[in-house]
């Protein structure tokens, strides 16, 4: 038996290579969602009183919130973005024995997902 | 899908002072919206948990079942608190 | 055609009964244009130096034995153009992830101990007597697997995938690839039995869609929609099972 030479992986692979990297952004914004969830929690949770509410109402006006909810929009925007490219690979539709293209079904999905959005705007705004 | 509207809305809608605080205080209280909201929650919190403990063991960090109950305990937890918070009202 | 030029090659050495530790070796080497870096490398063997061991055979994209990291990128080296590289040397490197017998040669015994584990072979419901003809398919039967097929097993997806450089006991991409090229085949029904292997914690679920497998296949086999596809029918099937306990096989 030979002696063989192993090369594990280093652990700033992911630093390596340009797509490794959007893979890791990918994965670590969502974080974003994390952070988010919790908002989500404090509003359900203060919404049972007048004065809780008022505190979380004032603190979303603040400009801290303001700036935290851009640095959560951008990433969350990035998350769901790399999510929804990815929806042709799972989603493999035939039609007459032909692929119907990947591209299609992401517009799709995008477009899906704009609509979604539109329309809690307009059920929170009217 | 539903995040970045739901951080727009907080995020740019209420600061900018296109909702009321009574109006939005009304939609939290709505038996639906609190339906949705912790459906939601339990949503994002175990996408969470399972994309960040991958993300983890691919840094390397992490063996794969040993930290998995912390991860999927938080999302569970954070599930249950919203869920006492919807009954609160 | 025809044009020589100057290159450096920067090839992996590792001599096992003379080194301890890998070290690089220099090659200056005229080459012509039309060259890539197999032909380099035969060139190296011939006129420079016989000591460099190094896997190849068909020298035309088809056996998948010359696969090696080309500056960091695992490349077929008989499809991989010299002039198409501008960097003063050009770094060769064994597959990643696997471990090194010699020079630019892998142990790739992980993969092919994997390779059968998916029984990578038609399971169809009844073996017909051969009287009875072939198992006839549609070209749009062909079609819903043809390109999962296409895989020539030359492991350059494993030395993209970081899960797999990170723990060997994942399955790895071509290996689930070929998979779902047989569950997706209309004249198989083994789906059922490639279950056990495929969503073990080591198959699908230890993916996490990296991607970068799908973007290095010299055969555009796309192992990582395929491992994602498995994923869902694999769900789907389980969900099923959950509401109807009762239905049975699918």
């Amino acid at each position: 038996m030979t002696r063989e030479v192993t090369r594990p992986l280093p652990w700033n692979w992911w630093l390596k290579k340009a797509a490794y990297f959007q893979f890791m952004m990918r994965e670590l914004t969502s974080v974003a969602i994390f952070a988010y969830t919790l908002l989500v929690i404090w509003a359900l949770w203060s919404a049972a009183e007048v004065g809780a509410f008022s505190t979380f109402y004032t603190f979303l006006s603040g400009s801290l919130s303001v700036w935290l909810h851009m640095v959560i929009l951008g990433l969350a925007l990035y998350h769901t973005g790399t999510w929804i490219a990815l929806t042709p690979k799972v989603t493999v539709l035939w039609k007459d024995d032909e692929r119907v293209d990947p591209d299609l079904i992401a517009g799709a999905t995008s477009i899906l997902f704009l609509m979604i959005s539109g329309a809690v705007i307009w059920l929170v705004l009217m | 899908m539903l995040l970045p509207v739901m951080v727009f809305v907080t995020g740019v809608a209420v600061p900018a002072g296109w909702i009321s605080e009574e109006d939005l205080v009304s939609l939290v209280r709505n038996p639906a919206t609190r339906l949705v909201l912790v459906g939601l929650v339990f949503l994002f919190l175990f996408h969470w948990a399972h994309r960040f403990r991958y993300a983890l063991v691919d840094l390397g960090l992490g063996v794969v079942g040993k930290q998995a109950w912390l991860f999927y305990g938080t999302a569970l937890i954070g599930t249950i608190v919203a869920g006492l918070a919807a009954l609160r009202l | 055609m025809g044009v020589s030029d100057r290159t450096v090659l920067d090839v992996y050495r590792y001599q096992p009964d003379e080194q301890t530790e890998p070290t690089f070796q220099h090659y200056e080497i005229d080459f012509q244009d039309n060259w890539v870096v197999l032909d380099a490398l035969n060139h190296i063997k011939a006129e420079i130096d016989p000591t460099l061991s190094f896997r190849w055979s068909c020298r035309m994209g088809v056996c998948g034995s010359c696969g090696m990291m080309v500056n960091g990128e695992p490349r077929l080296t008989c499809e991989t153009f010299i002039r198409d590289y501008d960097t003063e040397t050009i770094r060769i490197e064994p597959l990643s992830h696997f471990p090194v017998i010699r020079d630019l040669v892998i142990n790739m015994d992980d993969f092919m101990e994997k390779l059968p584990t998916v029984s990578p072979w038609l399971i169809p419901d009844e073996d017909k007597p051969l009287e009875d003809g072939e198992y006839l398919q549609t070209p749009g039967q062909v079609a819903r697997y043809k390109r999962f097929s296409m895989c020539i097993n030359c492991m350059l997806c494993y030395s993209a995938c970081p899960v797999y450089g990170l723990d060997s006991s994942f399955t790895g991409p071509a290996v689930l690839a070929l998979a779902e090229r047989y569950n997706l085949d209309s004249r198989d029904n083994g789906v059922k039995e490639r279950a056990a292997v495929v969503t073990a914690h080591e198959g699908i679920w230890q993916c996490t869609y990296v991607g970068e497998c799908t973007q290095v296949c010299p055969k555009d086999v796309d192992p990582a929609g395929a491992i994602q596809m498995l994923k869902l029918s694999y769900a789907l099937d389980w969900a099923k099972s959950v509401v109807m306990p009762m239905s049975g096989r699918s």
